[in-house]
C-alpha cells in the first residue's frame, strides 16, 4: 500500500545542536530528534521512555554500540537504537521511530 | 497426518515445552493445541513483582502471540479446559469445544494455598500469583495504609516487599518459628528476621491465625494467642496446591497431598498423558521452582520424539534478592543426624551476614549450605556441590569475606561438563564454545545459549566464566574505558594534558573509534573539566543530562535545585529568598543530607529563571549535579560550642570555597569538626577534617553510601596552610590517577602501598611532584566560574532550556499530587482527579 507520506517542518536545522537531543512536539506526540555525525545525521523516536513511562528520552546521552547508535535513556541507562527501537538491553521492548530528514535547511518530520 | 499433542495450561512450563517440542520437531510430526485459563499467553511469574515497578504484562510475556502462529501452535487463551474423556482421548473445554489428542500434557500449574480460617473471604484478602492478582493488590492497596503477609516463606517475602513498595505499612504473619523454614535454619532465620525488620517490615513468627475481623472488609487479624493485628489488607502466601483438579475427576492417580503422580519418564498412571511442572508430583515431591519444570518439559520433548530422556528429581538450591538482601541455600542445611558431617558457620550479626557449609565427616564433600547477607559465594559453591568436587583443604575459605582473599571456586576450576544454568541445562562447556563462535558479550552469550534466561540465578557465574575465557583466548580484559578506546581514564588523563587536546571530537578522532557511550563520554568531559576547567556546557554532549541541564533530573523527568550553601552556613535573608523562589514555583523543598536545601520537580524551561532569581540574591550553583566537590559540612565549633577548640565553620567555608567546581573522577564530599565530638562526621567524608588542642587532624578516604567506609588518619596536629597543602595536593593526585567514578576510598585502596603510598606522595613528595599537583589545583582555583551564571548569560546555551524546541508549550507530561501540603510527583495511572497539572 502506498500512502502520502505528511510531512511537517520542525523548523531550522541550527535549532538541533549536533551530538545531542532535542525535544520537539508534533500534534500532541512528543519526540525526541538526535543530530548525530553519521551517515543518516537525523533520528527521530518517542521521547517516551516505555519502561518507567516518562517523556525524557530526548535528554538522554548518545553513543553507539558496536557501531549501532543508540540514546540512553536518563533515568537507569537503558540502550534504544535509533535506527530501529529497539531496546538493546531487553529485546522485548521497542520504541516508535519516525523518518526524518533535512530539507533545505529545515528539518522535516513524518508524525 | 500429524500427532496432535494438547498442553493443558500454558504457563511458564507450558510454554517451555511447546519452545522445545517446536525447535526439535524438525520433521514437523506433531501439531500442538494449547489451552489456557488466563487472558493471556504465558509470561514470567519468576519476575512477576516487576510488574509494580514498570514492567507491563507484554515486557513479562515468554513469547509474543505471533510466536505462537509462527509456530504452527494453535493458542487459546482464556478457554479453561473442563474435562479429560480418556476413553475416546479428547478434552472438554469450557467453551464447548471437543478436541481429540493422540498425546496430552498436564502443565497446570499450582494455584495458591488459601488456609480456611474464619473470615478469609471477606474483601481485601488476596492471592500473589497472577497479573490479575497483583492488579487486584495494587487498587486496592490505593486506599489502605497496612497490609499483612500470611506466610514467611519465599513467596510471601518478595509480596511483603511489593507491599511495601507500594506504601503500605508492611508485616508479615508466620505459623513456624522462623522465615524461609524449608530453606533456611535458626539462625540464618533470624539472622534474616533482623534484617527484614530493620528496613521496615515487621515479623510475627509462631503466629496462627484464628479469625479474620472486619464487617464485609478486613480489619484486623486474630490469633490463637489471642492478640490482635489491625491491618487494611492481607494478601495469603502460605503455600501452593498443585492443580490436579481435572486429572483427579479422569481417574489420574494423584497424591494424597494434591499433585499429579508421575513416573521417571513423566509418565501419568495413563500412557498417554504426561505431566509437567508444578501439578506434577515425582517421587513425593512438588517442586515450586522453575528450572525443574523446565527440565521436566525438556525431558518429555525429547521423549515424543524417540530419545531417551529422564527426570531424576531436581536440585532445590535457590538464591534470591529479598527486600534488597542476598539469600540463598543449597542441599542440606543441617549436618544430617550421625552422619558425622560438620558445619563450618560464619555469623557476624555486625555485619548481617551469615554463611554456612556443611561438610563430609572427611572434609572432601560439600552437603550443603545457607547463605544470608551475602550470597556471592553461591554460584561456585553450588558447583562445588552439584559436580561432587573436591573441596580446598580449609573449606572456610571459600565463605570467607572476598576482601581477604577468599579461595573461591574460580571460573577456571569448573569441569566443562559442569552444568551451569540449570533453567536451560546449559554446561560451562556449551557457553565456551559459544564464546569461541563469536559471542562477545554477555548479552549475545545469553541470545545464543539461552543461559541466565531463565530464573536468573547462574548469571554471576556465567559472567565469570565469560571473562576467564575471554582472557584465556588472548581477548584482553583490559581495563580500557569502553568500546571506544583501548586506554584506561589515566592514561586518557595523560594523552590530554600532553597534547592539549580540548574537544572529544578531536580525542575520539585521535585516539578512538566511532561515536562514543555514556562511559567514556562523561570520562572524558569529566577529565576535560578538571585540566582545562571550561564551563561544563561547553561539553554539553558528553554529559549526563545532569550536567546538560545542570541540575539532577529526577524520577519523573523534572529536576532539582540545590544552590551552594557553604558549610552549610546561611542569612535569614538568603533562606527567606529560597523560600519564596520555591513557592513561587511551587516546588517541593527538603534539607539534603549535606546541610542544604533541595528544591525539586522544576521543568527544564523553568531552570534558567528559577537560578537568575537565585543568583541576584548572591547564590550560585552547586554542583550537585556533577561529579565535583558537593559541600564541605561543618559543626558551629568553638565559636558556639561550649566543647569547641577550633573554628569549623570559618574552615569549612573556606574550603568548600576553594574547591566548589572542581571536576573529578566522582563526587567528593568534606567535613570539618570542632573536636573529637565528631558532630560533623567529617570521618564519613572524601577528606575529614577535626580540631585538636594544637591544630587539625586530617583523615581521608572515607565515604557513605552503599560501602560505608570511616576516613583514615592521614596527618595529625597541622596547622591550617600545611593542611590545605596536603589537601590540595591529595585532591589533585585522585583527580590525575582514579579510574572513572571511583570514589577516593576504592582509589585508596588499588594503590600499590594504600595509604603508606598516599602519605609518602604527599607529604614526604616521594614521587616529586608535589610542585605540579599545587600548581595545577591554584590554576582550578583561579578559573573557578558558577556554571549557572555563566549559563544565564549566554543566550546561545539558554536555547536548550526549553520543553520543546518547535513550540513553547509547556510539558504537559508531568503532574503533581499533593503529599503534606507540597508537591510529589504522581504516580503512573494516577486518576485524572487526584492530579493537578502543573502550572
Ligand atoms: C511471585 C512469584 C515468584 C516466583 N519466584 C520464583 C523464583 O525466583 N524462582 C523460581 O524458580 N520459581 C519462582 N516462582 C515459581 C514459578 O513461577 C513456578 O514454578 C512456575 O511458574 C511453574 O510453571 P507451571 O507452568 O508449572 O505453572 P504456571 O506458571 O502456574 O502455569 C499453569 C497455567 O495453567 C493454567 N491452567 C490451570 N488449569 C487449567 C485448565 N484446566 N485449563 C486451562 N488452563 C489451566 C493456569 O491458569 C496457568 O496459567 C515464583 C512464583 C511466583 C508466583
Ligand atoms: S564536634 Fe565538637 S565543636 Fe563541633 S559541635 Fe560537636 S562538640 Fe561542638
Ligand atoms: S538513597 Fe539515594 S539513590 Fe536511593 S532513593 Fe535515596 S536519594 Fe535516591
Ligand atoms: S539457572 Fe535459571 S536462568 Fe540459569
Amino acid at each position: 500500500m502506498i500512502t502520502d507520506t505528511k510531512w511537517t517542518s520542525l523548523g531550522s536545522i541550527d535549532n538541533f545542536p549536533l551530538h545531542l537531543g532535542t525535544c520537539v512536539k508534533v500534534g500532541d506526540t512528543q519526540i525526541a530528534v538526535f543530530h548525530l555525525p553519521t551517515e543518516g545525521k537525523w533520528y527521530a523516536v518517542q521521547n517516551l521512555n516505555p519502561i518507567n513511562e516518562r517523556m525524557v528520552l530526548s535528554r538522554g546521552m548518545v553513543g553507539d554500540e558496536n557501531g549501532v547508535p543508540y540514546v540512553a535513556c536518563p533515568l537507569h541507562k537503558h540502550h534504544f537504537a535509533l535506527e530501529t527501537g529497539m531496546c538493546l538491553n531487553d529485546p522485548t521492548y521497542t520504541i516508535q521511530t519516525f523518518p526524518i530528514k533535512e530539507e533545505g535547511g529545515e528539518l522535516i518530520i513524518a508524525a | 497426518m500429524k500427532e496432535r499433542i494438547i498442553v493443558i495450561g500454558n504457563g511458564m512450563v507450558g510454554y517451555k515445552f511447546c519452545e522445545r517440542l517446536v525447535s526439535k520437531d524438525t520433521a514437523k510430526r506433531y501439531q500442538i493445541v494449547t489451552f489456557c485459563e488466563e487472558p493471556r499467553p504465558a509470561y514470567d511469574r519468576v519476575h512477576l513483582s516487576e510488574y509494580f515497578s514498570g514492567k507491563s504484562a507484554d515486557d513479562l510475556a515468554m513469547a509474543k502471540f505471533n510466536w505462537y502462529e509462527d509456530n504452527g501452535v494453535e493458542l487459546h487463551v482464556n478457554e479453561l479446559a473442563t474435562s479429560i474423556d480418556r476413553k475416546n482421548k479428547r478434552v472438554l473445554t469450557a467453551a464447548g469445544k471437543v478436541v481429540p489428542y493422540d498425546k496430552l500434557i498436564m502443565a497446570t500449574g499450582s494455584s495458591p494455598f488459601v488456609p480456611p480460617v474464619p473470615g478469609i473471604e471477606k474483601k481485601g484478602v488476596f492471592v500473589y500469583r497472577t497479573i490479575e492478582d497483583l492488579e487486584a493488590i495494587k487498587a486496592y492497596a490505593k486506599n489502605s495504609k497496612t497490609c499483612a503477609v500470611i506466610g514467611g516463606g519465599l513467596l510471601g517475602l518478595e509480596a511483603a516487599k511489593a507491599a511495601q513498595d507500594l506504601g503500605l505499612k508492611t508485616h508479615v504473619v508466620e505459623f513456624a518459628p522462623r522465615l524461609m523454614p524449608r530453606q533456611l535454619d535458626e539462625d540464618a532465620g533470624i539472622m534474616l528476621k533482623d534484617i527484614i525488620e530493620e528496613r521496615g517490615i515487621q515479623v510475627h513468627l509462631n503466629k496462627a491465625t484464628k479469625n479474620i475481623a472486619g464487617e464485609d472488609t478486613v480489619s484486623a487479624m486474630e490469633f490463637s494467642d489471642d492478640s490482635k493485628l489491625p491491618v487494611d489488607m492481607i494478601i495469603v502466601s502460605a503455600g501452593i496446591r498443585p492443580r490436579d483438579e481435572l486429572a483427579k475427576e479422569a481417574g489420574l492417580e494423584v497424591g494424597e497431598r494434591g499433585g499429579i503422580q508421575v513416573n521417571s519418564l513423566l509418565l501419568t498412571s495413563d500412557p498417554h498423558i504426561f505431566a509437567i511442572g508444578e501439578c506434577a508430583l515425582y517421587e513425593g515431591m512438588i517442586y515450586g521452582l522453575v528450572a525443574p519444570g523446565y527440565q521436566m518439559a525438556d525431558a518429555v520433548s525429547d521423549l515424543l520424539l524417540g530419545k531417551e530422556a529422564s527426570f531424576e528429581g531436581a536440585d532445590m538450591s535457590t538464591k534470591l534478592k529479598l527486600i534488597g538482601t542476598d539469600v540463598a541455600s543449597f542441599g542440606a542445611i543441617e549436618a544430617p543426624a550421625d552422619s558425622g558431617a560438620r558445619e563450618i558457620v560464619i555469623n557476624d550479626p555486625h555485619s548481617k551476614l551469615y554463611k554456612k557449609l556443611v561438610v563430609s565427616a572427611d572434609g572432601k564433600t560439600l552437603l550443603g549450605g545457607i547463605l544470608v547477607g551475602d550470597a556471592s559465594a553461591y554460584g561456585g559453591l553450588l558447583q562445588i556441590y552439584q559436580n561432587g568436587l573436591v573441596m580446598p583443604p580449609e573449606p572456610i575459605q571459600l565463605i570467607l569475606p572476598a576482601s581477604e582473599g577468599s579461595a573461591a571456586m574460580g571460573a577456571h576450576d569448573i569441569p566443562s561438563d559442569a552444568q551451569i544454568c540449570s533453567c536451560e541445562s546449559v554446561t560451562k562447556g556449551d557457553l565456551c564454545d559459544a564464546i569461541d563462535n563469536g559471542c562477545g558479550s554477555i548479552g549475545e552469550l545469553k541470545a545464543c545459549t539461552k543461559a541466565g534466561t531463565g530464573c536468573g540465578g547462574c548469571v554471576p557465574l556465567m559472567t565469570d566464566i565469560f571473562k576467564a575465557k575471554m582472557k584465556e583466548n588472548g581477548v584482553v580484559v583490559s581495563n580500557r574505558l569502553c568500546e571506544h578506546f583501548d586506554h584506561s581514564r589515566t592514561e586518557l588523563y595523560q594523552i590530554i594534558r600532553a597534547t592539549g587536546i580540548q574537544t572529544f571530537e578531536e580525542l575520539i578522532k585521535k585516539h578512538g573509534t566511532s561515536l562514543g557511550c555514556e562511559v567514556c563520554k562523561p570520562a572524558v568531559g569529566s577529565i576535560l573539566a578538571s585540566t582545562w576547567n571550561k564551563p561544563i556546557l561547553e561539553h554539553a554532549q558528553l554529559q549526563d543530562t545532569n550536567d546538560t541541564f545542570l541540575a539532577n533530573i529526577q524520577q519523573d523527568g523534572t529536576y532539582s535545585v540545590i544552590p551552594r550553601v557553604p558549610g552549610g552556613e546561611i542569612t535569614p535573608d538568603k533562606l527567606i529568598v529560597i523560600g519564596q523562589v520555591a513557592k513561587k514555583y511551587d516546588l517541593y523543598m527538603k534539607f539534603t543530607g549535606g546541610q542544604r536545601i533541595d528544591m525539586l520537580g522544576a521543568r527544564v524551561d523553568q531552570l534558567p529563571s528559577i537560578w537568575k532569581e537565585l543568583i541576584d540574591a548572591g547564590f550560585e550553583s552547586g554542583h550537585a549535579y556533577g561529579k565535583a566537590l558537593r559541600t564541605v559540612k561543618s559543626c558551629v565549633g568553638s565559636s558556639w560550642c561550649r566543647f569547641g577548640v577550633q573554628d569549623s565553620t570559618t574552615l569549612a567555608i573556606d574550603v568548600e570555597n576553594r574547591y566548589r567546581g572542581i571536576r573529578s573522577p566522582h563526587k567528593i564530599k568534606g567535613g570539618v569538626s570542632g573536636c573529637a565530638r565528631e558532630c560533623s562526621e567529617a570521618r564519613s567524608k572524601d577528606f575529614g577534617i577535626i580540631a585538636t588542642e594544637k591544630g587539625w587532624n586530617l583523615y581521608v578516604c572515607g565515604n557513605g553510601g552503599m560501602n560505608p567506609r570511616h576516613a583514615d588518619l592521614f596527618a595529625t596536629d597541622i596547622d591550617r596552610e600545611t593542611l590545605i597543602k596536603y589537601i590540595d595536593r591529595f585532591l589533585m593526585y585522585y583527580i590525575k590517577t582514579a579510574d572513572k567514578l571511583e570514589r577516593t576510598a576504592t582509589w585508596m585502596t588499588k594503590l600499590d602501598g594504600g595509604l603508606k603510598h598516599l602519605q609518602d606522595v604527599v607529604i614526604n613528595d616521594s614521587l616529586g611532584i608535589c610542585d605540579e599537583l599545587e600548581a595545577q589545583m591554584q590554576q582550578l582555583i583561579d578559573t573557578f566560574e558558577c556554571e549557572w551564571t555563566n549559563a544565564i548569560n549566554d543566550p546561545e546555551k539558554m536555547k536548550r532550556f526549553r520543553s520543546f524546541s518547535n513550540t513553547d508549550d509547556k510539558d504537559d507530561s508531568i503532574h503533581f499530587v499533593k503529599v503534606r501540603d507540597q508537591i510529589s510527583p504522581a504516580r503512573l495511572n494516577e486518576t485524572a482527579e487526584e492530579t493537578a497539572i502543573a502550572q
